[in-house]
């Protein structure tokens, strides 16, 4: 009888973890040249903007791009992860994340941590996502009011300079 | 000039508080935005144009750019104030400053143009506030999905401008 009365208590617990979970912030994106969907690297990788959230996780103020990145090339290309960073206009710092993707191997979930470095084999393509969280903490209302006011810059480094690729703002702030 | 005392917190978007606290507390709300216009007269007037195109950092707006946002934000700040004191009922939309900025054209404009179009901005507010009944300013309307009063509008744009005061003098003087 004990025993049947935890089945439905872990239901319970399933379905409020299930729920409780936080969805995040849409961002928008808003371009800074004319076309800023499409990125293509000094060595010819090129990045497909697909979207862009903001979220807040472990109190910090996370970022996240996705794209679709592209190897064109005969040869495999390597991806500098840190050659992309953000930077907001209230001069929030931030760290960027190491890419992680997940796998099921059996029943099993296995999460794979991947270099900055990353390897693209020749004629792929496939997702890959930037991510990164603020230095300081934040509370919920201090998240919320970063929302409302701060525009985060995606730069791309390259030769020594930086060049703004686009834009994210809050996609409600509108 | 008329006294308008602070508002309370609950009477602008929370993220204002950044911006109203900026503001002194003794009322003088009108006084003090007629003052602080010919501080930016002063603080602008002496700049070459090659200071008032420099970006402190990649992406970041001119001090034109700046200034043509701050006249943008009061012009809207200030119709959602008049609306709101003649008993809009509607919500009102919000705007991107993101996309007004890189529209705005500022760069391209003299500083002539744009410190006219200020002042003239300035004065249609402080003329539209001080015709304010007392009554008039603790209306309350919704504006990008915040509930605020209309004097709750007068702290949070009088503070927006002296933010970017502040951020003027710290970041590209």
């Amino acid at each position: 009888m004990k025993v049947l009365g935890l089945v439905p208590l872990l239901g319970l617990y399933y379905l409020f973890c299930a729920t409780s979970a936080r969805h995040p912030d849409e961002a928008r994106i808003i371009c800074v040249s004319n076309n800023c969907q499409t990125y293509v690297m000094p060595n010819g990788l090129r990045l497909n903007l697909k979207y862009a959230a903001f979220n807040r996780i472990r109190r910090q103020l996370g970022c996240a791009v996705f794209c679709d990145l592209q190897n064109s090339a005969d040869s495999s290309k390597v991806l500098d992860r840190n050659m992309f960073i953000v930077r907001s206009s209230s001069d929030t710092g931030f760290t960027t994340n190491l890419f992680y993707t997940s796998h099921m191997a059996g029943l099993l979930l296995k999460i794979d941590q991947h270099p900055n470095q990353y390897p693209v084999a020749a004629n792929s393509h496939g997702d890959y996502v930037f991510s990164w969280h603020s230095k300081l903490q934040l509370s919920e209302k201090e998240y919320r009011n970063h929302l409302a006011t701060d525009t985060v810059l995606f730069i791309a480094k390259t030769g020594g300079t930086e060049q703004v690729l686009f834009k994210l703002v809050w996609a409600k702030r509108k | 000039m008329k006294l308008i005392p602070k508002p309370s917190p609950d009477e602008y978007a929370p993220y204002a508080a950044m911006y109203v606290d900026l503001v002194p507390d003794d009322g003088h709300i009108l006084q003090h935005l007629n003052d602080n216009f010919k501080d930016i007269q002063q603080l602008v007037g002496t700049l070459s144009e090659t200071q008032l195109l420099h970006r402190y950092a990649p992406g970041k707006w001119t001090i034109k750019e700046v200034l043509v946002h701050m006249v943008d934000d009061e012009r809207i700040y200030a119709y959602r104030a008049m609306c709101f004191a003649r008993g809009e009922q509607q919500a009102l939309p919000g705007f991107e400053q993101e996309d007004y900025a890189a529209n705005s054209g500022a760069n391209e404009r003299s500083m002539e143009s744009i410190m006219e179009e200020y002042e003239a901005v300035r004065r249609s507010t402080i003329a539209l506030f001080s015709s304010f009944t007392d009554e008039a300013l603790a209306r309350w309307g919704n504006a990008n999905g915040y509930m605020c009063t209309v004097r709750g509008l007068l702290y949070h744009l009088a503070g927006h401008e002296l933010h970017h005061i502040n951020l003027i003098r710290s970041r590209y003087l």
